[in-house]
């Protein structure tokens, strides 16, 4: 029984392009111990919405986005593409559809093959697809590459190494149009970016978003960014979602105790001159090897009672598009 | 030199010898730091924050560093002056520094405890049990629960954060005049950034020590810092008190790094502003403003002439042919 109420994650549109259900992901570790890294989670991404994916390390956001794509499966729960259950699919069929939903990672030279020109790399997929002779392809490419703002010629017969990261990334991203996604699945894409480098990144995602008719959802744990791109946020702690609203309204009107205690531990350049630390929380996130009963917050939640050990509060309506997880909301 | 400045570094050049030749990492940088006080040292990878460090601690091995010039005076030494055995003495005692990556920085090995001790036997010559003492205090006041037990444990057995808190009760264990931390919170998430940062913070004023702050994050240096020095392409670009410095950047580079970070009180979906192309490269850095190529404002002059320094009331120094009015950003 899902522990998460579908109807109260929903967004406002019908068209829904990515429907995950009371999704887990459990890995077996040596020694007979498993660990938990998604503990049932739902959500929807609408057509053409950016939902924002946020959480700190170990709290099974990467995962959650790798199960998506299978790599590996979930352990059980559905993913719901384009209306299609993704469980039910064979391998051919899985494969079929793969081409639908496309992935950028976090480390832009290390995913991108060592050995490859960059024209290699972008032509991959359509080499696995099929269908399209060399000459096709390569006009393709030359598409791509310019979409993402590289040089076709200049960057052509270049190997990742001679690359910088960002143009790694951007390789990455033209790897993942260039079938022609309904889906992209980004997973901390700007995180090992320069500040500059990184902005440029973030500019040609909301570009090729608009002109791909993309939907996104965008993996980050940096609450800035995840604001910056998102339309709806979803944050995470411990394998567990904790609070989704609009973009806007989460950063204005967090209701998670967790919530408000990251978004008060972001320095920001321009207010925090001297700052005192005040609403720091204390201690770090626990092991999903022993998760806290009840609310997996409560160990390190300021609003904390004996409610919170024994009840496992539940995602419930927190205003307009908006829920939370917990049994002391801020409002 | 400024009048009691504990740290005074003038016209620092260190090149570093590459296979692809010389790369003029930190190339004439001067900079000044009183006891007890925080400077924030910003810049994007590869700008030479990290290289000026490790120039100052003595850690780049004489075979690759090019002692191209310039002094670092600390307490009235000249530190490029000293020999291996000298600053090994001074190493750890008076400066001590901390990495961002706790694991690689610590001894996979050997237990926090015995670490800690370590360098107070080495320094103080103290017993192995004043030592084991030491550190255990040293561990509680760096916020580690049950120290005594926690002495006793492995740096893998240890979070993240609590790993960067020991290599902070490493640090400190001397009571150095300056501590350099070197993006100590960089892989840390955010909640614990922002405890490490508060114990930085709390430790600085509590032994009055003088501490640099290494970063590419503007909003840990407006939090921490009391000044702010930017570097750019191996050069100190802007430099001044930090809320003057942020919130009226002068030098364009500051600007548009303050411009392209996403900010929290954005609404979503703003377009930021990118800084285009990339930092040069240090084998073959442009004649002029090294910025320039990059630089919105840049003129002709920008690029035939490397820019001059100017120096304004307040200790507000920009190196900049066409700064940017007050009130700009």
């Amino acid at each position: 029984m899902p522990d998460q109420t579908l109807s109260s994650v929903a967004p406002q549109s019908d068209a829904t392009v990515l429907e995950v259900q009371d999704l887990t992901k459990t890995f077996a570790l040596a020694g007979g111990q498993r660990l938990q890294a998604v503990a049932g989670i739902s959500f929807q991404i609408a057509a053409g919405e950016t939902l924002g994916l946020v959480g700190e390390s170990g709290c099974g956001k990467t995962t959650v986005g790798r199960a998506l794509m299978a790599l590996p499966p979930p352990s059980s729960g559905e993913v719901i593409l384009e209306g299609t259950p993704l469980s039910r699919l064979s391998a051919a069929e899985l494969r079929a559809i793969r081409p639908r939903m496309q992935m950028v990672f976090q480390d832009p030279i290390s995913s991108l093959n060592p050995k490859r020109t960059i024209a290699d790399i972008v032509a991959a997929p359509l080499v696995v697809a099929g269908g399209l002779n060399r000459r096709q392809r390569d006009e393709r490419v030359r598409e791509m590459l310019d979409a993402v703002g590289l040089d076709p010629g200049t960057v052509w017969d270049r190997r990742p190494h001679e690359l910088s990261g960002g143009q790694c990334q951007r390789v990455s991203v033209a790897r993942a149009l260039i079938l022609n996604p309904r889906l992209l699945v980004c997973d901390e894409p700007v995180s090992s970016l320069d500040v500059s480098v990184q902005a440029q990144i973030l500019n040609l995602l909301e570009d090729a978003k608009a002109r791909f008719g993309l939907t996104m959802l965008f993996i980050a744990h940096d609450l800035a960014v995840v604001k910056n791109i998102s339309d709806r946020v979803a944050v995470m702690y411990l394998g567990k979602i904790c609070e989704v609203a609009p973009a806007a309204r989460l950063y204005s009107q967090a209701a998670h105790p967790y919530t408000v205690a990251l978004l008060a531990s972001v320095p920001d350049p321009g207010t925090d001159f001297g700052r005192r630390f005040a609403r720091v929380i204390e201690g770090e996130i626990p092991s999903p090897l022993d998760p806290p009963s009840g609310c997996r917050f409560r160990t390190r939640c300021p609003k904390a009672t004996a409610q919170c050990a024994v009840e496992e509060p539940r995602l419930r309506p927190a205003g307009e598009n908006h829920v939370v997880a917990c049994h002391h909301p801020e409002h | 030199m400024t009048a009691g400045a504990l740290l005074s570094i003038r016209g620092l050049k260190s090149y570093l010898r590459t296979p692809r030749g010389l790369v003029r990492a930190v190339d004439g940088v001067s900079v000044d730091l009183a006891a007890g006080r925080t400077l924030g040292l910003v810049g994007e990878s590869g700008c030479g924050k990290s290289i000026l460090a490790r120039s100052i601690m003595g850690l780049i091995a004489d075979a690759v560093l090019d002692k191209a010039g310039g002094q670092i005076l600390f307490d009235g030494r000249d530190l490029r002056g000293l020999s291996e055995k000298e600053m090994r003495r001074l190493r750890g005692r008076e400066i001590a520094m901390i990495f961002q990556d706790p694991m690689t920085s610590l001894n996979p090995v050997m237990r926090v405890g015995d670490q800690i001790g370590q360098v107070l036997r080495l320094h103080f010559g103290s017993s192995k049990a004043e030592a084991q003492r030491r550190a255990v205090e040293l561990l509680a006041s760096v916020g580690i629960p049950s120290p005594e037990r926690r002495a006793r444990s492995f740096p893998h057995e240890l979070s993240g954060g609590m790993r960067q808190r020991v290599m902070i009760a490493i640090a400190l264990a001397c009571d150095p005049k300056l501590l350099i931390a070197d993006e100590p919170t960089t892989a840390l998430d955010v909640t614990v950034q922002a405890q490490i940062l508060r114990l930085l913070r709390e430790q600085r004023e509590k032994r009055g020590m003088a501490l640099i702050l290494i970063t590419h994050n503007l909003g840990v240096v407006a939090g921490v810092a009391d000044e702010v020095a930017v570097m750019y392409a191996g050069r100190i670009v802007e430099h001044g008190q930090t809320a003057d410095l942020l919130r009226a950047p002068r030098m364009p580079y500051t600007a548009a790094l303050m411009q392209s970070a996403p900010r929290l009180a954005d609404p979503p979906h703003t377009r930021l502003q990118a800084i285009q192309g990339r930092p040069p490269m240090l084998i073959d850095p442009p004649a002029g403003c090294r910025f320039a190529p990059r630089c919105t404002r840049a003129a002709e002059i920008c690029r035939r002439e490397p820019a001059e320094t100017t120096e304004a009331s307040g200790e507000r120094r920009w190196t900049c042919w066409r700064p940017l009015e007050v009130g700009h950003a």
